[in-house]
C-alpha cells in the first residue's frame, strides 16, 4: 500500500468516524425539529415520513399563545390541565431560575477563588479541600435534606428555592474552576498593576477580571446549563403547575394514554434554543484573551 | 530620590519554616545613582527590592524616601516604577494602553498621556507596534515595553528586578548598555537586582553584595574588584572568580613570610604590617586574582609547582586551568601562551595584588 493510499484511507475511516458520531449526536434534535412542524395527523403514521408532507406552525402557535383550540378541532378531546397555556410562564421560571444562578454561582465563586489564591487566612486549606468534597458527592444525596431545609424556610414551591438548590450543585465546580483559572495568572501583572497606581479593586476590575474572563464564561456555562437542564430538583422542590421550570413543565403533555408529542416536539426545540444561542454568543470568548504573552513562555 | 533602608529585616513564614530573608540592612542609595543589588539566589536582594517598592512589608525597620518614612505606604503612593524579570505586561492591553495604565488610572489628561506615551515609545523605538498585544511581541520587544510602562510616568525611583535574565546573550549585552545610557539621561535613582556579577559591575555606580539575608559589601565597582572585605565577595566578583590557597603566616628572620604549597614567599609590606600586629603563627588563605599569576619554568625557586589541567582558549585571552597542591587555580594569560595539557609550570604570583583573609572568619587582612 503506497503512502498516498494509506492517506487516503485514513482520511475516509476519518470523515466516516466523524458523520456517523454527527448524526447520531444530531438525529434527535432533527426529529424534534421535523416533528414539531408535522401537523397531528402525519405525524405518527406507518410508515414514517422524514420530511413533512404539510408544514404547520399550531404547536408553536399553541405554546406561545397558550390557546389549545386546535386540540379539540384536531382531536375532539379537550384535556383537563390544558397544558399549552402554561409554556411561557415555564419559560420564563427556567430563565429567572438559571439567570439567577448563574450570576450568584459565578460571582461567588470568583469572590472566593481570588481570595484563596490572593491571600492567605486562618483555614484556608480545609475551606479549599472541604468544597472540593462538596463537589465529589453525587447530587442525589443533598436533594432531600435541601428540601426539608427548604420547606423549614418557607421556601417549598418558589422559585428562589430552585436557585439556592442549584447553587449548592454549581458552585464547588465553579469555585474549582475559577480557581484553576487565578492561579494561572501570575501575580507580578497584579503586582506592576498596583505600582502602576491602581488600587487592589482597579487592579481586579480591570487587570485581573478581563484575564480570568474565559474562566468566567466557562463557569457561566456550566452553571446556566446545569439550571436549565435539572430535572430532579425542580421535579421534587415544586409544585403548583404555574411554577414549574421548562423541564418539568412539559411533562404534563403526557397526559395520562395521550402523549401531544407535537407540543413535546415544539417545547424541546424551543428549550433548546436560548442554550445555542449562548453557545453561540460566547463560543469564540471561550478561546481569545488567555494570558499568553504577558509573562516569557 | 535618595533612599534609605534603616535596621531593614523581613521574615517569612513561622515557627520550624521561618525564613530571615533579610538581616538588619542598613543601605543608602544616593540621590539619581545605579546601585544594584547583586548575589547569589536566595540573597535576599529582590525581597529588599520588593520591601523598596511596597510590595512586601519589612517585619523590621524603616525605609525612607528623602526625609520621608514611607514603611507604612502603599506601592501606589511611593511613585516608583518597577520592572520584572518576567516583564509582567498586561496581556489583554495592547502596548499603547499597557505604557497609558499608570497615567490613566492617575487621571492624566489623555492628550498628556497620548504625548507621554509617544515620546516614551520613540526614545525606545517601539513605536510601530503600539496597538499590537504583548503576546505578538518578541522577547527583547517585550522587554522595552516593560521598561516604557516604567520611564513613562516619570518615576522618582527606578526598580528593575532581573529585567535581561530572560533575553538571549547578545540582546542582553546591548540592552544592558542602553539601559545604562538611559541612566546617564535620565538621572533617575535606580535600584537593580541581578544575580549576575558582570551586570552589576558594568552598569552600577555602587553595588551591594548580599549573602544569606546579609549585606557583605557596599562600595563602588572598582572598589569591590580591589579591596573585598571577605571571601565571600572576593570569589563571587569577578570572572572567572579569584583563586584561594590555604596558606600558613609565619615569623621568620626576615619578618613574615607565607607558606603556600611548600613554597615560603616574602610578603609585601601594607601586609606584613597588617599581621605583625597579631599572633605567631595563623592559618590564612590566600586570594589572587587569575590576571596576577604568570607563567615561569618550574625550575626557578621560590615558583609554585603546578600542572596544567585543561586549557580554555576565549579568543583574547586563555584562561588555563591548574592543579596546585591539589587545589584548583585558574590564570589568566595571553592567548599565545604556550601551555597544554599536563605541562608542569611554576607559578608566579603578582605579590602586591595579593589578598589575604583570615582562615576562619574569611574577613580581609589589610
Amino acid at each position: 500500500m503506497t503512502y498516498e493510499t494509506r492517506r487516503r484511507l485514513r482520511l475516509v475511516l476519518l470523515y466516516t468516524t466523524l458523520v456517523t458520531v454527527t448524526v447520531v449526536i444530531c438525529f434527535p434534535l432533527a426529529w424534534a425539529l421535523v416533528t414539531s412542524v408535522k401537523p397531528n395527523d402525519e405525524m405518527l403514521r406507518l410508515p414514517p415520513t422524514f420530511l413533512p408532507e404539510r408544514l404547520t406552525a399550531d404547536h408553536y402557535r399553541a405554546l406561545l399563545t397558550g390557546r389549545a383550540m386546535y386540540f379539540e378541532a384536531a382531536t375532539g378531546y379537550r384535556p383537563k390541565t390544558a397544558p399549552p397555556q402554561h409554556f411561557l410562564a415555564w419559560f420564563f421560571n427556567s430563565v429567572v431560575v438559571s439567570v439567577g444562578t448563574t450570576v450568584i454561582s459565578v460571582g461567588v465563586s470568583t469572590l472566593a477563588a481570588y481570595s484563596l489564591t490572593r491571600f492567605s487566612f486562618p483555614g484556608q486549606r480545609f475551606f479549599s479541600y472541604f468544597s472540593l468534597m462538596g463537589y465529589m458527592v453525587p447530587s442525589v444525596i443533598f436533594v432531600f435534606p435541601l428540601f426539608l431545609l427548604m420547606a423549614r424556610l418557607g421556601l417549598t414551591d418558589r422559585l428562589p428555592s430552585l436557585v439556592l438548590g442549584y447553587i449548592s450543585i454549581t458552585l464547588p465546580f465553579c469555585l474549582w474552576l475559577m480557581w484553576a483559572f487565578f492561579r494561572g495568572i501570575p501575580l507580578e501583572v497584579e503586582e506592576a498593576g498596583l505600582i502602576d497606581g491602581a488600587s487592589r479593586l482597579q487592579v481586579f476590575w480591570q487587570i485581573v477580571l478581563p484575564l480570568a474572563l474565559p474562566g468566567i464564561i466557562a463557569t457561566s456555562i456550566f452553571s446556566f446549563v446545569v439550571s436549565w437542564n435539572d430535572y430532579l430538583i425542580a421535579r421534587i422542590f415544586m409544585n403548583s403547575i404555574s411554577q414549574l421550570p421548562l423541564t418539568v413543565g412539559v411533562m404534563h403533555f403526557f397526559e395520562g394514554v395521550h402523549v401531544d408529542w407535537g407540543l413535546m416536539m415544539a417545547s424541546a426545540v424551543l428549550m433548546t434554543l436560548p442554550l445555542s444561542i449562548l453557545f453561540m454568543l460566547v463560543q469564540r470568548h471561550l478561546i481569545v484573551g488567555f494570558g499568553a504573552g504577558a509573562v516569557k513562555g | 530620590m535618595e533612599i534609605r533602608l534603616q535596621g531593614v529585616e523581613k521574615v517569612f513564614g513561622r515557627g520550624a519554616r521561618t525564613v530571615r530573608a533579610v538581616r538588619a540592612l542598613d543601605l543608602v542609595i544616593p540621590s539619581g545613582e545605579f546601585v544594584t543589588l547583586v548575589g547569589p539566589s536566595g540573597c535576599g536582594k529582590t525581597t529588599t527590592l520588593r520591601m523598596i517598592a511596597g510590595l512586601e512589608r519589612p517585619t523590621a525597620g524603616r525605609i525612607f524616601f528623602g526625609d520621608r518614612d514611607v514603611t507604612d505606604w502603599e506601592p501606589r503612593d511611593r511613585n516608583v516604577a518597577m520592572v520584572f524579570q518576567n516583564y509582567a505586561l498586561y496581556p489583554h492591553m495592547n502596548v499603547f494602553r499597557n505604557l497609558a495604565y499608570g497615567l490613566r488610572v492617575r487621571r492624566t489628561a489623555p492628550e498628556v498621556i497620548d504625548r507621554q506615551v509617544q515620546d516614551t515609545a520613540r526614545v525606545l523605538e517601539i513605536g510601530s507596534y503600539l496597538d499590537r498585544k504583548p503576546r505578538e511581541l518578541s522577547g527583547g520587544q517585550r522587554q522595552r515595553v516593560a521598561l516604557g510602562r516604567a520611564i513613562v510616568r516619570n518615576p522618582a525611583v527606578f526598580l528593575m528586578d532581573e529585567p535581561l535574565s530572560n533575553l538571549d546573550a547578545k540582546l542582553r549585552l546591548t540592552t544592558r548598555a542602553e539601559l545604562k545610557r538611559l541612566h546617564l539621561e535620565l538621572r533617575t535613582t535606580t535600584v537593580y537586582v541581578t544575580h549576575d556579577q558582570l551586570e552589576a559591575m558594568t552598569m552600577s555606580d555602587r553595588v551591594a553584595v548580599m549573602h544569606d539575608g546579609v549585606l557583605q559589601q557596599y562600595d563602588g565597582p572598582a572598589v569591590l574588584y580591589e579591596r573585598p572585605v571577605n571571601t565571600f565577595v572576593a570569589g563571587f566578583i569577578g570572572s572567572p572568580p579569584m583563586n584561594f590557597l590555604p596558606a600558613t603566616v609565619e615569623r621568620s628572620q626576615t619578618g613574615m613570610a607565607l607558606q603556600v604549597a611548600g613554597v615560603t614567599v616574602a610578603l609585601p609590606d601594607p601586609l606584613r604590617r597588617a599581621l605583625d600586629q597579631r599572633a605567631e603563627r595563623r592559618q590564612v588563605v590566600l586570594g589572587v586574582r587569575p590576571e596576577h599569576l604568570r607563567f615561569q619554568s618550574p625550575q626557578v625557586a621560590g615558583v609554585l609547582p603546578a600542572r596544567v589541567f585543561v586549557v580554555e582558549p576565549v579568543g583574547a585571552e586563555t584562561y588555563v586551568d591548574l592543579l596546585v597542591n591539589g587545589h584548583r587555580v585558574v590564570a589568566r594569560v595571553d592567548a599565545d601562551t604556550a601551555v597544554s595539557v599536563d605541562d608542569k609550570v611554576g607559578l608566579v604570583v603578582d605579590l602586591r595584588r595579593i589578598h589575604l583573609f583570615d582562615g576562619e572568619t574569611g574577613q580581609a587582612i589589610r
